[in-house]
C-alpha cells in the first residue's frame, strides 16, 4: 500500500478507535456496578453512595462499596422518558402544523423568515435555555401558570399540586420544546416542500382545498416524520444542562405530580459526578458509567431508528 | 352518493389556517421571548469591564472565559478537522465499499452520543486514565468527539461537490491521487470546508456536558496544554446562575449574550462563505 | 387579431368568455397581455404557439393555480354564468379538471389515484366507489390494462399509462371542462396517438381546451384553434383555416396536401 493510502486510512479508523473506546471504558467502568447493583439498578429509585467516609466493604461478587451503598437508576429513568416524552408530545403537533401553514398557508417571503428563525433556536446554546428557564419560565411557571392548572385541572390527581416551585418536570420538558423543534421541523418541512412542488397542482386542481391538501402529503410523508420524532427523541434523552437547571435535581424521591421535581439520567450524571471523587471504593463512578451506558444504549437505538426512516442524523440542533 | 358538505371542509380549511398562523407566530414570539430575555438582562447588568478583565464567577470579568471557549473549539476544531478530512477522503477517494458503510455507520454513531456520555467518557479516559487532569487538552479531545461527525460530513459533501471533471483533467496530467486530492480537490472544497468548520465551531462554543469534568475551571488563563484547568463561558453560564448574588448573574447573562452573538456571527460568516463558493463555482 | 373567414358555422354557446386576460408575475413582468377568447363546449380547442407564449399560464388562470405561483391576475372569465377569477376557487377547480405536462400520479395505488377526487367531495361506499373507478379507466381505455392489479402502486405503470391514470383521475370527478397542458410531449409516439384519440371521444361530453407546440398533432386534433405569440392571441378560427395559413406562411405541408407558397 503506498504511503498516502495508508495515512489515510489509518486516520480514517480514528472514528471506530473512539467509539468502540467509548463503548469498552464505559463497560469496563460499569462492571462494578452491574455486578453490585444487580437488577435492583432498574428497579429502585435509590441512590445512595453509602457512608463514603468508611472503609469500602465488599459486596456481592466481590466488588467494593462504601457500607450501606445501593443504587438505582428508576428516578433518574423514568425522569428522562417523562421529560422527553412530554416534549415530544408538544413537538410533533406544532411541527405538523407549522410545515403545513409554512408551505400552504403563509406568503412565501414570510415563510422563509419563520422557518429560518426555526433554525436560530438551535444556535442557542443549551446553558443558555437553562439560563432563560430558570430565571424566566420558572417564576412565571409559578406565579401564573400552577396556580390555575392546580385549580382547572385539579380534579386530575397528577395536577393537583401543591405546586412549590417552578422547576421541576413542566420547565424541563418546556425547554426541550424549544431545542427538539428545530430538528423535526427541519427534516418534516423540508420532505414536505419536497413533495410538495410535485404534488399540490394536481391535488389542487381536482378541487382539494389547502388543509386537505396538505393532510394528504402529511399522510405520504408519514415515515419521516415519524423518523424525524425518533430523532428529536434521541436529542431530548439526551440533553443535559439546559434540564439540569431546569428540573429540580431530585434525588431518592420519585416525582408525585407535574409539579414535582424530577431529574434524568444526563442530569444526574453531571450533578453527581463531583460526588464520586470522593468515594473511596469507586462504586459511585462505577454507577455512574452505568447509568452512562444505559442512556448510551436509548440514545443509539433512538438514533437508529430515525435515521433507517429518514436517512438523517442529528447533531445538537442540525440535521445532517 | 352524497356530497359532502362544502361548507364543513370550507371550515375544516379555514380553522386549520387559523391554526397553524398562530402557532407559526406563537414561535416566532417564542425565540423572541429566550433572546430578548437573554439580551436584556445582559444589557441590565452589563459592565464593559467585563470583557477585559478576567474573573470567576462572582466577580470580575469574562475575559479568560472568552479565550478559554476559544481555546477550546479552536483545538477541538483542529483535531476533528484533521479527522474529519482524511475521514472524507477516506470515504470519496481512498475508500472501498465494505469499509466506506461501516465508516458511516460509525460517524453516524458518534453523532447520536449524548453530549453527557462523551463528557463521561472523557473524565474516565483522557482526564484519568491517559492522567491529563483538567486540562485544555482533555477538553477539546473530547469536544472534538462531538464535533467530528460534522466535519466528516462537511468535508465529505465538500469534496463531493468538486466537479468530476478537475480531477479527471489533473488525473489526466499524470498526477497521482494524492496530489490530485492536495492540489485538485482539498483546494477547490476549501470553502464549504471553511464553511462547515465555522458551523461545527459554533456548535462546539455552546457545548457545556463535554467540559464540565474535563476542562474544569480557571479564574486565570491555562499555562499549557495539560496540568492546567481552563475557564470558558458556558460554565459562567451555568455556574453564575446559580450563585445568588446579582453580579454573578450579570456575568451569567453577559456570558449568555457573548455566546450567542459569537454563535449568531460564527453562522453568517459560514453562510457567507457557503454562498460565495457557490457563485464561485 | 384575425379570423379567419368561416366556412362552416360557429357554435352558438360559448362555454367559457375569456375577457381581457393579463398577467403578470410579482416582479412585473407580463406574460399574458390582454387575451380574448371564446371556448366552444363538444369540440377541441386547441391553443398553439412558441414556447413562452403563455399557453400554459392561460390554463393557469382557467383552473386558478396561476394565483398560487404568486402572477397576479386581471381580467374576466365567464363559466357558467359566473367570472370564474372572482368566484370560489375549489368550486372552480372541480369543475375544470387539468391534465399536466408531466404525467404527476400521486405516489398510491392506481385506485387511489382516481377515487382521490371523489373521496374528496362525494361520500361514497366501496361498491360506488370501485363501480366509479371502473368506468372512469374503461373511458380513458385503461382498464383492461390493469384490471387484475387496481392496487399496484400507479408508479410502475408506464408513461403513457400513467398519464391516461392522470386523465381518469381528473375525469372521475366529472368536471365540465378538461385543460391537457401539453400532455404528450413527454411521451412516445404510440401513446401519443392513443392519447389523442382519447381526446377526440371526450369531446362529445366536455368541453376540451388544448394547449400543444406540436403542430401535427394540433392539425389532427382540433376543431378551432388559437395562435398565441407574445402573451396575446395572433389568430383563431376553425383549425383547417388557421392551421393552413400558418402552414402556407411558414412553407410547410397542409393537412390536405396543398404545398405552401413561402
Amino acid at each position: 500500500m503506498k504511503s498516502d493510502e495508508l495515512l489515510v486510512k489509518t486516520v480514517s479508523l480514528i472514528p471506530f478507535v473512539f467509539l468502540a473506546a467509548i463503548f469498552v471504558f464505559l463497560v469496563y467502568q460499569a462492571v462494578p456496578s452491574i455486578f453490585y447493583n444487580g437488577l435492583r439498578f432498574f428497579t429502585s429509585y435509590v441512590w445512595n453512595p453509602g457512608m463514603t467516609f468508611e472503609q469500602p466493604v465488599k459486596g456481592p461478587f466481590g466488588f467494593e462499596a462504601s457500607p450501606g451503598a445501593t443504587f438505582g437508576v428508576l428516578l433518574f429513568l423514568f425522569g428522562t422518558l417523562i421529560t422527553s416524552a412530554l416534549a415530544i408530545s408538544l413537538v410533533v403537533p406544532v411541527t405538523l402544523l407549522t410545515s403545513v401553514a409554512l408551505a400552504l398557508y403563509v406568503p412565501r417571503p414570510m415563510a422563509k423568515v419563520i422557518s429560518s428563525s426555526l433554525q436560530l433556536f438551535a444556535a442557542v446554546p443549551s446553558v443558555v435555555y437553562g439560563l432563560w428557564g430558570v430565571s424566566f419560565l420558572e417564576p412565571a411557571l409559578l406565579k401564573y401558570v400552577f396556580p390555575w392548572s392546580e385549580t382547572a385541572l385539579g380534579f386530575i390527581p397528577w395536577f393537583r399540586g401543591p405546586a412549590t416551585s417552578g422547576s421541576g418536570i413542566v420547565a424541563s420538558a418546556s425547554v426541550l420544546v424549544l431545542m427538539v423543534l428545530p430538528i423535526t421541523s427541519s427534516i418534516v418541512l423540508d420532505t414536505f416542500m419536497t413533495y410538495q412542488s410535485r404534488l399540490q397542482a394536481p391535488i389542487l386542481s381536482l378541487g382539494a382545498t389547502k388543509a386537505e391538501t396538505g393532510f394528504v402529503i402529511l399522510r405520504l410523508i408519514k415515515r419521516q416524520v415519524i423518523g424525524a420524532t425518533f430523532l428529536g427523541l434521541a436529542r431530548a434523552l439526551g440533553e443535559t444542562m439546559a434540564v439540569l437547571m431546569t428540573c429540580g435535581g431530585a434525588i431518592n424521591s420519585m416525582p408525585s405530580s407535574i409539579y414535582s421535581p424530577v431529574n434524568t439520567m444526563a442530569a444526574a450524571i453531571a450533578s453527581l459526578l463531583d460526588s464520586a471523587f470522593i468515594d473511596p471504593s469507586g462504586m459511585t463512578l462505577s454507577a455512574l458509567a452505568e447509568v452512562g451506558l444505559l442512556l448510551m444504549v436509548i440514545s443509539l437505538a433512538s438514533s437508529a431508528i430515525g435515521k433507517a426512516m429518514t436517512g438523517r442524523v442529528a447533531l445538537r440542533g442540525e440535521v445532517l | 352518493m352524497k356530497d359532502r358538505s362544502a361548507g364543513r371542509r370550507y371550515l375544516l380549511d379555514g380553522i386549520t389556517r387559523f391554526a397553524g398562523l398562530a402557532i407559526s407566530a406563537a414561535l416566532l414570539l417564542a425565540l423572541l421571548l429566550v433572546l430578548g430575555y437573554v439580551f436584556l438582562g445582559a444589557g441590565v447588568g452589563f459592565n464593559p469591564g467585563m470583557l477585559i478583565s478576567t474573573g470567576n464567577t462572582t466577580s470580575g470579568g469574562l475575559l479568560n472565559a472568552i479565550v478559554g471557549t476559544w481555546l477550546l473549539a479552536g483545538l477541538a476544531l483542529a483535531f476533528s478537522a484533521f479527522v474529519g478530512i482524511f475521514v472524507a477522503l477516506g470515504l470519496t477517494q481512498y475508500g472501498g465499499s465494505r469499509t466506506s458503510s461501516l465508516q458511516r455507520v460509525a460517524i453516524d454513531a458518534l453523532a447520536a452520543l449524548p453530549s453527557m456520555v462523551l463528557g463521561l467518557f472523557g473524565y474516565l479516559v483522557f482526564v484519568i486514565y491517559l492522567r491529563m487532569g483538567f486540562s485544555l487538552l482533555a477538553g477539546s479531545l473530547t469536544l472534538s468527539l462531538m464535533m467530528l461527525p460534522y466535519l466528516a460530513k462537511s468535508a465529505e459533501t465538500a469534496i463531493s461537490n468538486v466537479p468530476k471533471e478537475f480531477s479527471e483533467a489533473a488525473y489526466a496530467l499524470g498526477a497521482s491521487r494524492w496530489q490530485v486530492t492536495t492540489r485538485v480537490l482539498l483546494r477547490f472544497a476549501k470553502p464549504l470546508i471553511i464553511s462547515g468548520a465555522l458551523l461545527a465551531l459554533s456548535i462546539g462554543a455552546g457545548e457545556t456536558a463535554q467540559l464540565l469534568y474535563t476542562a474544569g475551571w480557571n479564574p486565570g488563563f491555562p499555562t499549557w496544554f495539560v496540568g492546567s484547568q481552563v475557564g470558558y463561558l458556558t460554565y459562567v453560564v451555568w455556574a453564575g446562575i446559580n450563585q445568588p448574588s446579582e453580579y454573578s448573574h450579570a456575568l451569567a447573562f453577559a456570558a449568555s449574550a457573548v455566546l450567542i452573538g459569537t454563535i449568531l456571527a460564527l453562522l453568517a460568516v459560514s453562510k457567507w462563505i457557503e454562498n460565495k463558493g457557490a457563485k464561485n463555482a | 387579431m384575425t379570423y379567419a373567414s368561416a366556412s362552416r358555422e360557429y357554435e352558438k354557446d360559448v362555454a367559457i368568455s375569456i375577457r381581457g386576460v393579463r398577467v403578470s408575475t410579482s416582479t412585473g413582468k407580463e406574460i399574458l397581455r390582454g387575451v380574448d377568447l371564446d371556448v366552444y363546449p363538444r369540440v377541441v380547442n386547441t391553443v398553439v404557439g412558441p414556447s413562452g407564449s403563455g399557453k400554459s399560464t392561460l390554463l393557469k388562470v382557467l383552473n386558478r393555480l396561476a394565483e398560487l405561483e404568486g402572477l397576479r391576475v386581471e381580467g374576466e372569465v365567464m363559466f357558467q354564468g359566473k367570472d370564474l377569477l372572482k368566484a370560489n376557487p375549489y368550486w372552480v377547480r372541480k369543475q375544470i379538471g387539468t391534465v399536466f405536462q408531466t404525467p404527476n400520479p400521486f405516489p398510491m395505488s392506481i385506485c387511489e389515484n382516481v377515487a382521490f377526487g371523489v373521496k374528496l367531495h362525494w361520500k361514497v361506499d366501496k361498491k360506488e366507489l370501485d363501480q366509479i373507478v371502473e368506468s372512469a379507466l374503461r373511458e380513458v381505455g385503461l382498464y383492461e390494462e390493469v384490471k387484475g392489479e387496481l392496487n399496484r402502486s400507479a408508479l410502475t405503470l408506464s408513461g403513457g399509462q400513467k398519464q391516461r391514470l392522470c386523465m381518469a383521475r381528473a375525469l372521475a370527478v366529472r368536471p365540465s371542462v378538461l385543460l391537457l397542458d401539453e400532455p404528450t410531449s413527454s411521451l412516445d409516439p404510440v401513446s401519443k396517438r392513443v392519447i389523442e384519440a382519447l381526446i377526440t371521444e371526450l369531446k362529445s361530453q366536455l368541453t376540451v381546451v388544448l394547449v400543444t407546440h406540436d403542430m401535427e398533432q394540433a392539425s389532427r386534433v382540433s376543431d378551432y384553434v388559437a395562435v398565441m405569440k407574445g402573451g396575446l392571441i395572433e389568430k383563431w378560427g376553425a383549425a383547417d383555416e388557421v392551421l393552413v395559413d400558418l402552414n402556407q406562411s411558414q412553407g410547410g405541408v397542409a393537412p390536405d396536401g396543398r404545398r405552401g407558397i413561402g
